[in-house]
């Protein structure tokens, strides 16, 4: 049985009649200790999906799902109380700006040990203990003094470590990384990467990572699920997808990366915008952008075609690797 | 070659930082001795992560700040300490493409405006050529003839990069300095708005400073580059040379560092430890020798000098030859 | 293409900015009421004359101190009574609307552009002149209000014009905090950087650049500050150091009347009503255009 099934996941603002569909029916299972990459640009709903997850999505934004399980608890019909046992504890979330995320008027070691404490009780000194060996399992360096430091004293790489430490402190089953290295320099997106991979494999947790970054994914990720306005377009194993992407949308975006254009003078790459609220089109909505335009493609929306694992949202998926097009 | 358009001469710039109430202030050695030629149509990119001092520079290239020592010769003439009336004259030779376009463009003013603003400034134009100018400039950028009256906030992030470089241009200025020009846009956009830039690059001959700690895209678009860190050039080369066979350290872990999708082209990854530093307490010796793999007793003593390798190559590194 | 435009999709125009203020602005049910209010006093100060079934200044010797009746006495009906002289209450009330408006326009007029200016040099110079304009502010502000504004006063003579000088003067510290802050906090950020690169001098810079983004908490502070004008103009017409007789200044109509609070209340209420209501329709509309305006409350 999966970890986290999601059956058809719809998040929607607006009014009623005319919604603007932030995330329009997203289907994906996770299996534990998987290593899932969730990939698009702006406007392609992965931030979204992440926040309906936890349930962080507030009103006037619906979420809707076919199912939404939890190791097999269904989350939508869950009580509340019960939801907030399961968020913090066996889903845990971090987020892309490490600066913002932490209170700035507490301590490291009272906003460590208030996740413990809410989950798991103890007395102070026993929750202190446990703050440092988080600290020193997401290898902070001088760990006993960083316990008192105040968010402000830290840089974004440190903080960034906080963060995470903070979320594995119940030992989650499934951890959430929206865009956790957007926000980093270079070297110490490596660090933070090489640490969550090592955290994932030492605790067998599942991760969940949500970015703009391919190369990111190319580099820690199994599976990779490619989003495009709010819609799942591609679903592949990792290797592959980057050699033979089946969905125009991913080999557009594979193409137009500057490492794909070495020597070439022009990145190649795809015109126009992503839809917005009022601009969706009536078929598939990268017909208006899309090179292999057919005219079906703009009266249908195609269905997710092909074997589970390897799906694209394409009637005519591509069948060539990315190389024999260059 | 022809005479640089833009040169600079071991520029450094150093704060006094306050550090508390009757505490002695500590010097901040943002910029410790950057010295490069730029030709015209040619574009140098400065590569580093935080507090290497590359938006230090950019403050200095474009005259915002005056540099604490070293010179600053633009088409030849000493403009280093400048007086307000040099200064204005030569604003129209350099201009800035800033990093974050929602907070570059006048929140209460409307893009038409924001192009005006630089001929309106500089040149005797009537309204009605500057208007023209700027309807020109739009059309060149991509933008539609409805957005010169729409303000900022009604446009996405590319297009108001398109509108700020659209600005960067008004002047016809030599240099343009773009401090992490993309870096805040997603991949397609981003790859529309390099297309622009390179275009508008072959069509006018401008020289570009290309601040970027993206190697992905510098190895696109620079003709030569700069690695910074903590103020100071660790290694210049031609962009070819630079990523065939890079000498530094540093330069081998940012280029190990970076992401890539292409396993066969990922270096074995060495991930390197420890933060950067900042720059009111530097290490001694060499800045980077905390960090570095290589390092030896004679680092953490000496500060190492920029040593030519051949090639247009320097790196100041006290290894260089051994690590090889 | 490479300088591709976006997607061709016709949109509307996007609305004005002041069309997006007055959308968010409606939603408050409070601030459109004190719209409403403020409108009416505005009306009724501009067209005093027509409106008022009396001259503020008549005395009527046979009507001193009638209660308010639709009954008419000796050919005249007081709506809203007479007060001890035998002027109509309500006349001079409608007169007094004219006088409350002058002095808020004035004093808040004065005080926002003296303000404006200091904290804009207070922003912009740093250094030496901010801390000289700001440590003056800060003597100002460490006064209570009413005895700087009776100082004022005391020194320049009672009436009503030097009155408004005074509240102006009490009302300046907060204009020039407000602006000084705002403008630091806008001087950082790259668009002023960008100007600055374009070649815009000092003077562009403050009044074309920054001045504009200030304009919220300014915005906000004035509506407020027409509030704080026509109170302590009451309370100097109180203290019979503001408006002189037989002017029909709301405040200087209350302190005349005291003697008469148990015997006559409309005299004393009716003035300290009129009082009332204007502030409280100024507060209503400030808030709701603090709340129209800060950027963080948009849905």
């Amino acid at each position: 049985m999966a970890l986290l099934e999601v059956e058809n996941l719809r998040v929607e603002f607006g009014s009623e009649a005319a919604p603007f569909k932030a995330v329009d029916g997203m289907s994906f299972t996770l299996d534990a200790g998987e290593v899932v990459g969730v990939v698009g640009e702006s406007g392609s709903g992965k931030s979204v999906t992440a926040l309906a997850l936890m349930g962080l999505i507030d009103e006037p934004g619906r979420v809707r799902a076919q199912r939404l399980a939890f190791d097999g608890r269904d989350l939508l019909t869950m009580p509340v109380k019960e939801r907030r046992q399961l968020l913090g504890k066996d889903i845990a979330m971090i987020f892309q700006d490490p600066m913002t995320s932490l209170n700035p008027c507490f301590t490291v070691a009272f906003q460590l040990m208030e996740t413990l404490k809410i989950h798991e009780g103890g007395n102070q000194r026993e929750l202190r203990a446990r703050a440092f060996e988080l600290l020193r399992a997401v290898e902070i360096p001088d760990a006993e003094r960083r316990l008192d430091a105040y968010p402000h004293q830290l840089s974004g790489g440190m903080s960034q470590r906080v963060m995470v430490a903070m979320a594995i402190a119940c030992n989650p089953r499934l951890l959430i990384a929206d865009e956790p290295t957007t926000a980093l320099d270079v070297t110490i997106q490596a660090q933070m990467l090489a640490l969550l991979l090592k955290l994932q494999k030492e605790r067998g947790m599942a991760l969940l990572l949500i970015t703009h970054d391919l190369g990111v994914v190319a580099e820690i990720a199994q599976r990779v699920l490619v989003m495009y306005a709010g819609q799942l377009v591609e679903t592949a194993h990792v290797p592959q997808v980057f050699d033979a992407p089946r969905h125009p949308y991913t080999e557009a975006l594979l193409s137009a990366l500057p490492e794909h254009n070495i020597g070439q003078r022009r990145l190649s790459s795809m015109g126009g915008v992503v839809p917005g609220a009022y601009d969706r089109p009536a078929g598939c909505l990268l017909a208006p952008r899309c090179p292999y335009v057919q005219p079906r493609c703009r009266t249908e929306q195609p269905p997710l075609i092909g074997e589970p694992g390897a799906q694209a949202r394409c009637f005519y998926p591509l069948t060539q690797s990315v190389a024999a097009l260059a | 070659m022809n005479a640089p358009v833009l040169e600079a001469q071991a520029l450094a710039k150093h704060y006094s930082v306050s550090t508390g109430f009757l505490k002695p202030k500590a010097l901040a050695r943002a910029l410790d001795g950057v010295s490069f030629a730029l030709a015209a149509g040619h574009t140098l990119a400065v590569v580093g992560e935080s507090g290497c001092g590359k938006s230090t520079l950019a403050r200095q290239l474009t005259m915002i700040e005056a540099p604490t020592s070293g010179t600053l010769n633009l088409n030849g003439a000493d403009v280093t300490h400048a007086d307000a009336t040099l200064k204005k004259q030569l604003r129209q030779q350099v201009q800035m493409v800033f990093q974050n376009p929602f907070a570059s463009l006048n929140p209460r003013k409307k893009i038409g405006h924001a192009l005006e603003e630089p001929l309106a400034i500089n040149t005797p134009l009537s309204a009605e050529a500057r208007t023209q100018k700027a309807r020109a400039m739009m059309a060149r950028v991509g933008l539609r003839p409805e957005h010169h009256a729409r303000y900022p906030h009604m446009f996405s992030g590319g297009q108001r990069q398109r509108v700020a470089i659209a600005r960067a241009l008004m002047l016809q200025p030599k240099v343009v300095v773009l401090d992490e020009p993309v870096s805040a846009l997603d991949v397609s956009i981003q790859a529309q708005v390099l297309n622009l830039l390179m275009d508008l690059q072959d069509e006018t001959r401008v020289a570009y400073v290309f601040i970027s700690h993206n190697l992905a895209v510098v190895e696109l678009i620079a003709d030569e580059v700069l690695v910074m860190y903590l103020g100071k050039v660790v290694e210049q080369a031609p962009k070819t040379t630079l990523f065939a066979t890079p000498r530094h350290p540093y330069t081998r872990a940012l280029l190990a560092s970076t992401p890539r999708i292409d396993a066969s082209a990922r270096q074995t990854r060495q991930v390197l430890t420890g933060e950067l530093p900042s720059p009111l307490n530097p290490p001694s010796g060499c800045a980077f020798h905390k960090r570095c793999p290589f390092a030896v007793p004679r680092c953490e003593a000496e500060v190492p000098v920029l040593e030519a390798l051949g090639g247009g190559q320097r790196v100041a590194c006290h290894r260089v030859h051994e690590i090889g | 293409m490479s300088a591709s435009p976006d997607v061709i999709v016709q949109e509307q125009a996007p609305p004005s900015p002041f069309a997006e203020l007055w959308r968010d602005f409606r939603r408050n049910r409070g601030a459109v009421i004190g719209l409403v209010v403020i409108v009416a006093l505005v009306l009724c100060a501009l067209f005093a004359d027509v409106i008022a079934p009396y001259s503020p200044k008549e005395q009527f010797p046979d009507a001193v101190l009638k209660a308010p009746s639709t009954q008419p006495i000796g050919g005249h009906v007081f709506l809203l009574g007479t007060d001890p002289v035998g002027r109509d209450v309500l006349s001079r009330l409608i007169h007094g609307t004219r006088l409350s408006l002058i002095i808020g326009l004035v004093s808040v007029g004065l005080s926002l552009t003296g303000g404006v200016l200091l904290g804009l040099l207070a922003g912009f110079f740093r250094g030496g002149v901010e801390f000289t304009i700001m440590r003056l502010m800060d003597i100002m502000l460490a006064l209570p209000s009413l005895l700087l504004a009776v100082a004022v006063v005391a020194i320049l003579g009672p009436g009503l014009v030097n009155a408004m000088y005074a509240i102006a003067i009490v009302m300046l510290p907060h204009f020039v905090r407000l602006t000084r802050a705002a403008v630091i906090g806008e001087m950082g950020k790259d668009y002023v950087a960008a100007s600055r690169i374009a070649g815009a001098g000092t003077g562009r810079l403050m009044f074309d650049t920054v001045l504009p983004n200030c304009a919220a908490p300014l915005i906000v502070q004035t509506t407020l500050g027409f509030s704080t004008a026509i109170l302590d103009a009451a309370a100097l017409g109180f203290l019979g150091l503001g408006a002189q007789p037989p002017t029909p200044e709301w405040g200087s109509m209350l302190a005349s009347a005291l003697e008469f609070i148990q015997s006559a209340w409309w005299v004393v209420t009716l003035p300290g009503l009129a009082i009332l209501v204007s502030v409280l329709a100024f507060n209503l509309m400030g808030d709701g255009l603090r709340d129209a305006l800060d950027p963080k409350l948009k849905r």
